[in-house]
């Protein structure tokens, strides 16, 4: 009867470790699967402030936003909205428009021009050099964006931004 | 009957997914071989011809890092948005140096901002793209750093210890 017992016992015990190896390789698997998603698929980040308004944050001070990382900068379009590293801060982030492509022209807004565009702007207007994009934000009267440091490389975009999640 | 096959179908493809997505994991996050293409950083890379098959192999790696002075990074290129880069970083944040091209054609130091640096090529006799064309490149514009030389095997070496070339040509100020 003890014996039987004992089997019984270590039966469970199998079962168990069994049970926790399962759980361990969903818990990696999962991590990878979630990481690998987010560094080259979608991902989501809150966007602050009030330079994209009325576009994010018209009602709140900050949003969560969906972004997706696949499509390539040589892809990328005048009217999307993009996740870029910011020229200014290594470590930050900016959202912004792309208003305009390498090669296309900028005209040169009267009421809020920045410190780059009153520097090099000629006749009212702006050229994009050849593998940078010109980005603003929605809300002209208060945002940092190319009017103040000039046009940024493609190789800074990290994806589009998409649409808001919640706010 | 197909059932079965199905099951057994899904069941194979998961080896195969999984492998592909930690293979893109590792491509991503440690590095990968990197084909050196022309001639901008002879002597170190690629002193001999660059046609397809004869160009030098290097280990990339994606190793989070910050650049130093004397490294050898991979970066996007400013002027192609897609395309990739290799030179060696002359300047990081904060220092000042006399580049290249000043030293041929006049202008002064230039200072550089916080989180951006300063790229040369190894090989003068090329007519290469650099910082001097472009100005500085944002740090995050670097993919990678180079350590070794892989391909041929002959010319095996930690790339870590190479440094600038000294030449007459650029001027560290501090």
């Amino acid at each position: 009867m003890q014996s039987a017992a004992l089997a019984h016992g270590k039966k469970v015990v199998q079962y168990l470790n069994q049970k926790k190896r399962e759980i361990t390789y969903t818990v990696i698997g999962t991590s990878l699967a979630t990481f690998f998603i987010t560094s080259r698929i979608a991902t989501t980040a809150v966007v602050t402030g009030q330079s994209m308004t009325p576009t994010f944050n018209k009602n709140s001070s900050k949003s969560r936003v969906l972004i997706e990382l696949m499509t390539p900068v040589t892809k990328v379009k005048p009217n999307d909205i993009v996740l870029a590293h910011d020229p200014e801060e290594t470590d930050a982030y900016i959202v912004k428009r792309v208003t305009a492509l390498a090669g296309q022209f900028v005209d040169v807004d009267e009421n809020c021009p920045g410190t780059y565009v009153r520097k090099y702007a000629y006749e009212g207007k702006l050229s994009v050099p050849s593998g940078y994009c010109w980005v603003e934000g929605d809300n002209k009267t208060n945002s940092q964006d190319s009017r103040e440091f000039g046009p940024i490389p493609l190789g800074l975009i990290k994806g589009r931004v998409l649409y808001t999640l919640w706010s | 009957m197909w059932k079965t096959r199905v099951t057994r179908f899904l069941e194979c493809s998961k080896w195969f997914v999984g492998g592909g997505v930690l293979s893109i994991l590792f491509y991503d996050n440690v590095g990968y071989v990197h084909t050196v293409r022309g001639k901008s950083m002879a002597p170190t890379l690629n002193p001999g011809p660059t046609r397809a098959l004869l160009r030098e192999q290097v280990w990339l790696s994606k190793l989070p890092y910050k650049p130093r002075v004397g490294d050898i990074v991979v970066f996007r290129s400013p002027k192609h948005g897609s395309k990739l880069a290799m030179k060696r970083v002359a300047a990081i944040g904060g220092e000042t140096i006399v580049p290249s091209k000043v030293m041929k054609s006049g202008g002064g130091p230039v200072t550089m901002k916080p989180g951006y640096v300063w790229v040369e090529l190894d090989n003068r006799d090329t007519a290469g793209r650099d910082s001097n064309e472009y100005g500085q490149l944002h740090e995050k514009m670097i993919i990678g750093k180079v350590t070794w030389l892989l391909w041929p095997w002959t010319r095996i070496q930690d790339l870590r210890k190479t440094q600038l070339p000294i030449s007459d040509s650029m001027i560290r100020l501090g």
